[in-house]
């Protein structure tokens, strides 16, 4: 670790070096910028190509949306880019497009997300924009009515979706009462209540720079982005926010719920409660799960399913921890004649593992491929920004990257014995048809 | 919009959708190299190609960045290759690409992957079938040792081709036949270039692949698969004459068993247009319209020809300045999204497309017509200097962000290359952007407008 004082800035920044597999070694470094109004942010400085990337995460989403106006971070976020400071959404629009400067903004149910990239000829143009855009928006009803019309063009679609309609399913099953199991249904029938006045009550209300994250990949020093910082949320307010939803179990004794579908294929969704945390058992979990049916070829039910039956294109398994939750959800599809005996296979799987857990030389093979593959998504400045602001929603420190491997060695076969045995119970299993099997 | 692009194994989301975007990323003109002394903005990345004497190419990209290295091969054969009734087999022959061989029989293969945690995959279009490799840099003589053996070695069985026709007939399921758009889509391209292979679908009609056979599968194997046919890319932490040094142990000794076919495209008769289909299905909430026009492919015609396509599609839509997003969705709000995307990359015959979702009480008639007005002014009246100069500096601001994607950017070089795009002009095309004159893009649009060789798809739900 180094000490890089500005002083006559104020300006603090640490630094954690990041160690990629080796050999060959490669590290980069992941320097902790704290501005003077004292916002930090994570940055990895790297002047090999002209471009700055940031993504930034607001501690406020839909669990903050009012009662009965389901949507409103959603369309909020969304009305963002819409016209800001004295640009009309057309020109402001123009002045991004013409200087190459993404900028997006989007609502999910425990943050708001944003993301800039830019050219470094640009850099200044674009801070400015971004700094419009968070604490200036126009809110124009004219540019509401078309925002709003094309949300509800979109979820209108997502609702005859199959995937959409089963996943929707799953998380209304796994979820009740939640945030988490809100049916987009619910948001739909929502949206044609909400009106500007909405957004700007957000705005100012919930809208804040309390627990901000902001992680910024590329060609800019930690002095130039520390007085960024201050420019670009320095004047948001910082209220703390109530709690309107708090930690929260997947839901068990749920029978399987299977719905009416046209098409070929049935639609299969499958989930339970996960192991939350950052310690062995909750690595265990995400063993398991890749075990099951991770990325790698051997995966359990890749084998079943796909390698040697034929009975679907692909099934995956995903390991998911939100700020309130921990669960595992998978999913996969299969003709409607076979999706009764692929059901089948998958829950005498799952029980199978519950049971017997995997052997030495998968958890030796799983912990292998996590190691092996872990390296992939750090190659270029968007994907290790991305990483970057992952690790922040997570909690995790900025040496993250290097942790991580050593966490994954730790684990032992108990471990993900316990770890199955824990999670795979019949009972907590929520599966979801969507496309009645024939 | 839809692309007819088909993968071997939907995992890796992340990766195929950046794949994804690429390759539909075409419209927006990002893509392409600035190059050596006739730069607008000073930077360049660095390419080495070479061919070995069995005519395998080779095009080699260095990026330091991290201990990872992408290696792929392609080959110059898509489902516009196969044999009448056949259709679907070049896909699925790609499938069973990954079933092993007698050196690195599929428990070796795979297991070399997952140990290394390797992202593979693989994909067909048209004219091309592609497949690679990401890793540890240390992993390249391994890729390059698997993918030189399984070009010529593969043991298939009844078993194995059994089993894969099994999950080939699932995706088309899940791809296809559960998207509503897709399922259109297919009916458009019939329509379009009717038994030319262009309007046959990638994945295949289920029919055949019901009836291909083994046997199929591996005379389709000898006769394509050669070093002849095959282009390799590699790129990241790697050193240039390293990879000659691998190239030529491992894909030198490789022998052509035929001649390659000629890869001319059947010319088509471009009669009896412009057409129309009205389709329904319940899947569908907004209605839906597709307009397709067939063009020149980028390989029929003079660079800047097809450059300027790229910019008329620009110019009607995928920005808030575009025409039709001014016209339809910010002005008189009768459409929520309107987009247009030139496809170049194919032999002889390119698709242009404009993709248009209704407001649910608009009349798609009108859109019509207000589509037909808009393509009639830019034929006439063309566009103005100020449009086309923001139009081509944001193409050419796009190469830069090029620099961190080299991937994406090797890939665009070996589509290129396969599709017969000379060097000078791949390496060339920030020059030929910059000089696409006004009258260019209006000749595009005038092509359009005046020759109408188009399908029109309105695609609504059921009330």
């Amino acid at each position: 670790m180094k000490h890089l004082l500005g002083s006559w800035t104020a300006v603090w920044c640490i630094a954690f070096l990041v160690l990629l597999s080796s050999p060959p070694a490669r590290a980069f470094e992941v320097q902790v910028v704290t501005s003077p109004k004292g916002i930090k942010a994570w940055l990895v400085e790297s002047h090999l190509t002209p471009i700055i990337s940031m993504n930034f995460l607001f501690a406020c989403g839909a669990a903050n949306d009012p009662a009965g106006r389901e949507g409103t971070a959603a369309l909020m976020a969304a009305m963002l880019t819409e016209g800001a400071g004295e640009l009309r959404s057309d020109a402001f629009k123009a002045k991004a497009e013409n200087l190459s400067i993404g900028l997006n903004f989007s609502a999910r149910s425990d943050f708001i997300t944003g993301s800039m990239t830019t050219l470094t000829k640009n850099r200044d143009a674009a801070f400015d924009l971004t700094r419009m855009a968070i604490t200036q928006p126009q809110f124009t009803a004219e540019d509401f009515m078309r925002i709003r019309a094309q949300s509800l063009s979109s979820m209108r679609q997502e609702a005859l979706d199959q995937t959409s309609v089963a996943s929707d399913t799953w998380y209304a099953k796994a979820f009740p009462g939640h945030i988490y199991g809100r049916k987009a249904k619910d948001t739909l029938f929502a949206l044609e209540n909400i009106t500007v006045d909405d957004l700007r009550a957000f705005h100012q209300e919930v809208f804040s720079r309390k627990d901000l994250r902001v992680a910024v990949v590329g060609d800019i020093d930690a002095q130039t982005l520390g007085k960024q910082l201050d420019f670009l949320f320095g004047n948001l307010g910082e209220h703390s926010l109530n709690e309107s939803y708090g930690p929260v179990r997947v839901a068990s004794n749920v029978p399987v719920e299977t719905i009416d579908f046209e098409g070929p294929q049935s639609a299969i969704f499958f989930g339970y409660q996960g192991l939350a945390g950052d310690g062995r058992q909750a690595w265990a979990g995400y063993l398991a799960a890749q075990i099951l049916g991770g990325g790698a070829e051997f995966a359990r039910l890749n084998q079943l399913l796909r390698e040697t039956s034929g009975l679907t294109y692909g099934i995956s398994l995903d390991n998911r921890r939100l700020k309130n939750a921990a669960f595992q959800i998978g999913s996969f599809t299969t003709d409607k004649t076979t999706a009764n005996r692929a059901l089948q296979i998958l829950r005498d799987e799952l029980e199978r593992f519950a049971r017997e857990g995997p052997t030495a030389e998968e958890l030796r093979k799983v912990k292998s491929f996590a190691a092996g593959s872990y390296v992939l998504r750090f190659t270029n400045n968007a994907s290790i920004a991305y990483e970057l602001i992952s690790a922040m929603e997570k909690g995790h420190p900025p040496d993250f990257a290097n942790r991580r491997d050593e966490k994954i060695q730790a684990v032992t076969l108990d471990d993900v014995k316990q770890a199955a045995e824990t999670m795979l119970k019949p009972e907590n299993q929520i599966i979801i048809v969507v496309g009645r099997p024939l | 919009l839809i692309r007819n692009l088909t993968f071997d194994n939907p995992h890796f989301p992340a990766q195929v959708a950046e794949m994804k975007r690429f390759f539909l990323g075409l419209s927006a003109l990002v893509g392409l190299l600035i190059f050596g002394a006739r730069l607008t903005y000073a930077f360049t990345i660095p390419v080495t190609e070479f061919t070995l004497d069995n005519g395998i190419q080779v095009i080699v990209i260095e990026d330091h960045r991290a201990p990872v290295v992408m290696h792929a091969i392609g080959y110059r054969v898509g489902g516009a290759d196969e044999e009448p009734g056949k259709t679907g087999l070049a896909h699925f022959f790609e499938h069973l690409m990954f079933k092993g061989t007698v050196r690195y029989p599929k428990a070796a293969f795979s297991t070399m992957m997952d140990d290394n945690g390797v992202e593979k995959n693989a994909f067909t279009t048209h004219d091309l079938t592609v497949y690679y490799e990401r890793g540890n840099a240390k992993l390249l003589e391994q890729f390059v040792d698997l993918d030189s053996d399984r070009m010529q070695n593969l043991v298939l069985t009844d078993e194995i081709f059994e089993t894969e026709r099994k999950v080939v007939q699932e995706e088309r399921r899940q791809q296809t036949e559960s998207n509503p758009m897709a399922v259109a889509s297919e009916q458009v391209d019939a329509l379009l270039f009717k038994l030319h292979p262009y309007g046959k679908p990638v994945v295949g009609w289920t029919k055949d692949v019901a009836a291909v056979t083994l046997k199929d599968a591996n005379d389709f194997y000898r006769q394509h698969y050669m070093p002849q046919n095959a282009i390799v890319l590699v790129v990241g932490d790697v050193a240039t004459n390293d990879v000659r040094k691998l190239a030529e142990r491992y894909y030198g000794p490789l022998k052509n068993n035929a001649a390659p076919k000629p890869r001319k495209r059947p010319d088509l008769s471009l009669q009896a247009f412009p057409q129309r289909l009205e389709l329904q299905d319940g899947r569908i909430s907004d209605p839906v319209i597709l307009r397709k026009f067939i063009v020149p492919a980028r390989d029929a015609v003079s660079e800047r020809e097809s450059a300027a396509f790229d910019i008329l599609a620009a110019h009607l839509g995928g920005s808030s300045q575009s025409r039709l997003e001014k016209e339809l969705v910010t002005g008189s709000r009768q459409a929520t999204y309107a987009g247009a995307y030139y496809n170049s990359d194919a032999l002889t015959y390119g698709t242009f497309q404009i993709y248009i979702v209704a407001a649910p009480a608009s009349d798609t008639g009108k859109i019509e017509k207000d589509v037909d007005a808009i393509l009639k002014s830019v034929a006439e009246q063309g566009m103005t200097a100020a449009e086309l100069d923001s139009i081509k500096e944001r193409t050419l601001s796009g190469y830069i962000y090029q620099l961190d994607e080299p991937v994406s950017f090797a890939v665009m070089i070996g589509f290129a290359t396969a599709l017969g795009i000379s060097h000078e002009n791949i390496y060339g095309r920030d020059k030929t952007i910059a000089d696409v004159t006004l009258q260019d893009v209006q000749s595009a649009a005038r092509m359009l407008y005046a020759t109408r060789h188009d399908v029109t798809l309105v695609l609504r739900g059921k009330p």
